[in-house]
């Protein structure tokens, strides 16, 4: 039981520490735009050209009921 | 699937001569296309070449899926006379295009929408047509490539782009005709605009939102140790440390997240009013310090978790109505005209006649300016020279152009619909006419009767009853010594936490905006739905909103020997060039009947009243009875029939005959009747105020049902209307889409601007409450009901959250009411009430059409 006397603050700490982590990806504008980038990971190359080759599925297009 | 495109052992290599015809436009989107045979796809035996990689991924993928009807129908379709998708026409002349987009490197317009600094320039565009992440893809890298450019970012959930360049080596213009042989079209957004703000704002909120459910959690993991444990078992210590624990983690949360509540309530008191965020500032103030105070006196309850899920819920819905606000601030700022407009100016009149286009921001009184046919007048003025009919509906209501010569004043908005003019202009910018109209709805906007809003009264009657309940608890429980007055008051301001109160109103707004937006309106204020809810009276605007806003031709009466096609050919040719509305309507009617226009010279205008001009050396005039008549010298062969409907008579004749008369008539809205027939079934008053002629008006009136119109009002006389019948208690929706209904639409409880691509000006939305993007009447009434639902959701809301205040409050008197039970009620009640609005955005309903808003709207009325 004795161990809490260390948990308790350290999950305090640990609180702490994930809200600087949040204010860093907010600040950062991670959340700015919530869709693009799970697109955006399969298209991922330098050369348009190519990019088209890796993959892209036209059927797969997002939902746009929600923008 | 293999992609030709880029498949250099490709089998069907092309040929290695490619006539101009093959390559010059994409086979795919039809639009220029500048890479050559670079890109190219065979299909039936034919090696097709494309603008881009993506087009030729797309038709690589459409072919090789055995889908490759979908361009043998199409070309069909194309063949048979059906119209063409936009897509499909070919795209403008480079050269033209880069012109039109080359006004954007003005340096006055750039001011407008670029960011300076280190040197570099920042822009946002806003994206048109931005479909699929693929699009998105395409045009990061199309703009990225262009040297100069240091970065590129588009954010695929707003479809902009914000880009970085470098003004010696690139320029805007360059940048948008990139993404345009991409295929979308892009337009600079006002960097004035909202656009920043809002992201500041949304990241605000998000960090507050998000800082108070971590906070929420981890104090929730402390709380439940203590509820649960059998008394005994929890050393006394751990539950000081927890409750330290607590007190540490619900600080941020109290002070940084919650703060825009106390912000909010100081304001309130600062101006005598109790609005929503009173009790709530007050319910997180009194259960934190009660908290606080208990964990330092190491005794008595402390409340921390129910502080933490109260601001939490709190803001998670306040967030959810600010991104509903946000998407619709969106929406309304892409109607914003694509080009800047340009005028040209004669800076050394009247020595010379040379012209320079400029911008129209950079105008200043005194300044000479020659107004094109069809062109805006940029500010109040005088004419120095020409004669021409103005089209000044966007200002007064009246749709027929009036006649101006030289000499005479103009007014800035109208539209030059016959020939040039050089106008002298004296007021421009903040003294014209155009903004003496926005100033008078500005004013008439803070002069808009304040509705009670339900949740202000509710608050009020609440924060009262609250705080004398909490005094009588005091009264009760003081005799009784030691501090359970103190322990059982503060229970009372607990358990009578307005969570449930303050989740009722938004959460349905929320909802039932999500339904309207899927009807194509958009609330641009948050009051929107609560005064929509209360209207008993609708007043509509005639031209744009009941009608069409531009005419037709409704009937061809042959008055002599000639048949209507030569009537109509010669008509045509009189009216060939003119940007009057009656000489499109006729146009436009020709061209439905692939009737030609006949060979005309000399042709003259007679401003307001018609043209003149020969056709095989024989004088033809057009327009109205008396103007026509005078080279006939013969009487009408038909007797005149009543002006019906807002219609136009024109009169076409050649020396010594009659040939035929045009009934022209700007149509009613297909959906205008019906529409109306159903806000009569609301059990709504209808009114009509139009600034155009009584005539038209009265049978506009009388074919959509409606007793009430009024003919010839201006903007002033609109207002004055419409203030008369608020202050008989009535609660008006003003529907209207011109400049000259902006003051109304300010000025009403309710008002929907019209903005379906057609019709609508900027100021008109500006002013609106909602912004309906359909030209379909009938979503209205719709949008009058999901009102209506909305308010009763509403109240069953606030119904609920003050039974079960009912219901505890007398247990927190008694002083039989632990923080666990306080905290579950608080939850319980809170998630029935977001449950309850969540059904109105899933609510069936008869007779509602759920079609998408149609194609990207936008308009640029005055540009």
């Amino acid at each position: 039981m004795e161990s809490l006397y260390l948990l308790i603050p350290l999950s305090v700490i640990a609180a702490f520490a994930a809200g600087w982590v949040l204010w860093r990806a907010v600040d950062g504008g991670q959340f700015d735009d919530l869709e693009g980038p799970a697109h955006r990971i399969l298209m991922d190359d330098d050369s348009p050209g190519c990019a088209t080759r890796a993959g892209f599925d036209p059927h797969q297009k997002p939902d746009p009921g929600d923008r | 699937m293999s992609i030709t495109a880029l498949d250099d052992t490709h089998p069907q290599a092309a040929p290695p001569k490619v006539s101009y015809e093959e390559t010059a436009h994409c086979f795919h989107c039809g639009d220029a296309n500048l890479a050559g045979d670079t890109f190219k796809v065979r299909f039936d035996g034919r090696t097709r070449y494309l603008c881009c990689a993506g087009c030729a991924a797309v038709a690589q993928t459409i072919v090789d899926a055995g889908l490759g009807d979908f361009y043998r129908l199409r070309e069909q379709g194309v063949q048979d006379g059906g119209s063409a998708p936009k897509s499909l026409r070919p795209a403008q002349l480079v050269p033209d295009e880069l012109k039109e987009l080359a006004r954007y490197d003005l340096p006055a317009v750039q001011d407008q929408v670029t960011r300076s600094h280190d040197g570099l320039k920042e822009t946002d565009l806003i994206l048109e047509g931005l479909t699929c992440a693929a699009c998105a893809w395409l045009v990061e890298h199309a703009v990225a490539r262009i040297p100069g450019v240091h970065g590129a970012e588009v954010n695929y959930t707003t479809g902009r782009a914000s880009v970085t360049w470098d003004k010696s080596k690139t320029s805007l213009a360059d940048i948008l005709f990139a993404i345009r042989r991409v295929g979308l079209e892009a337009h600079p957004a006002d960097a004035q605009s909202g656009a920043a703000a809002r992201k500041r704002e949304r990241r605000k909120r998000l960090l507050e939102f998000l800082v108070a459910g971590l906070g929420m959690m981890q104090v929730m993991m402390f709380a439940v140790p203590i509820y649960i444990a059998e008394p005994g078992d929890l050393p006394q210590d751990f539950e000081n440390l927890m409750r330290w624990a607590s007190l540490f983690l619900l600080t941020p949360v109290v002070l940084y997240s919650a703060r825009s509540f106390f912000a909010n309530a100081w304001r309130d008191l600062k101006h005598l009013r109790i609005g929503m965020d009173v009790p709530i500032a007050l319910a997180i103030a009194v259960t934190f310090l009660a908290s606080v105070h208990a964990t330092i006196q190491e005794s008595g309850e402390v409340y921390y978790d129910s502080v933490g899920m109260f601001v939490f819920l709190l803001l998670g819905s306040r967030y959810l109505e600010f991104a509903a606000r946000s998407r619709a601030a969106e929406a309304i700022e892409r109607l914003a005209p694509p080009l800047p407009a340009l005028v040209e100016r004669l800076p050394r009149h009247p020595t010379s006649s040379h012209a320079e286009s400029v911008p129209v921001a950079a105008l200043a009184a005194g300044d000479v300016i020659r107004v094109k046919t069809g062109a805006t007048v940029p500010g109040d003025g005088v004419i120095l020279q020409g004669m021409s009919a103005l089209d000044e509906s966007l200002l007064t209501g009246e749709s027929r152009p009036v006649p101006r010569k030289t000499g005479d004043r103009v007014v800035g908005g109208s539209i030059n619909t016959v020939s040039p003019l050089l106008v002298r202009l004296e007021e421009v910018g903040d003294n014209a006419t155009l903004a003496q109209i926005s100033r008078l709805a500005r004013r008439a906007a803070g002069a808009r009767p304040r509705a009670a809003l339900i949740s202000d009264r509710v608050a009020g009657a609440f924060a009262a009853a609250v705080l004398i309940l909490a005094g009588l608890t005091v009264l009760y429980w003081y005799p009784s010594g030691g501090d359970a007055w103190f322990r059982h008051a503060v229970a009372v301001l607990v358990v009578t936490c307005p969570c449930a109160l303050a989740l009722a109103i938004p959460t349905a707004i929320t909802a039932a905006g999500h339904r309207l937006s899927r009807l194509g309106l958009l609330a641009a204020r948050g009051s929107a739905l609560e005064s929509l809810a209360r209207v008993t009276d609708v007043v509509f605007d005639k031209t744009g909103t009941l009608t069409e806003p531009r005419p037709t031709v409704k009937r061809v009466a042959v008055l002599g020997d000639a048949a209507a096609e030569e009537c109509l050919a010669a008509a045509v040719a009189l009216e060939a060039g003119s940007a009057h509305p009656i000489a499109h309507a006729l146009i436009s009617y020709a061209a439905t009947l692939d009737v030609a226009a006949a060979k005309a010279d000399v042709i003259s205008t007679t401003s307001g009243l018609g043209v003149e001009a020969r056709i095989g050396g024989i004088r033809y005039r057009l327009g109205s009875a008396t103007f026509a008549g005078a080279i006939v010298l013969k009487p009408l062969p038909l007797k005149t029939p009543a002006h019906g409907l807002g219609e136009s008579h024109i009169y076409l004749a050649r020396e010594g005959a009659w040939l035929a008369r045009f009934d022209v008539q700007a149509p009613l809205r297909a959906s205008a009747a019906a529409a109306t027939e159903k806000l009569r079934d609301l059990g709504l008053e209808l009114h009509l105020l139009s600034g155009d002629l009584p005539d038209a008006v009265m049978s506009v009136a009388s074919v959509v049902g409606i007793d009430k119109a009024a003919a010839q009002t201006t903007p002033q006389a609109k207002l004055a209307y419409v203030q008369q019948l608020q202050s008989q208690g009535r609660h008006v929706l003003m529907i209207g889409d011109g400049i000259n209904d902006a003051p109304v639409l300010a000025a009403s409880d309710a008002s929907i601007a019209i903005a379906d691509g057609r019709s609508g000006s900027d100021l008109a939305r500006a002013q609106a409450a909602l912004v309906m993007l359909s030209s379909d009447l009938n979503r209205i009434p719709d949008a009058i009901d999901i009102a209506r639902k909305a308010r009763r959701v509403m109240r069953q809301n606030l119904g609920w959250a003050i039974a079960y205040n009912a219901l505890f409050v007398p247990l927190a008197m008694l002083g039989i009411l632990t923080p666990w039970v306080a905290a579950l009620g608080m939850s319980v009640s809170s998630l029935l009430v977001v449950g309850n609005a969540a059904r109105l955005a899933r609510m069936p309903r008869f007779g509602i059409t759920r079609n998408e808003p149609e194609e990207t709207p936008w308009n640029p009325s005055i540009s």
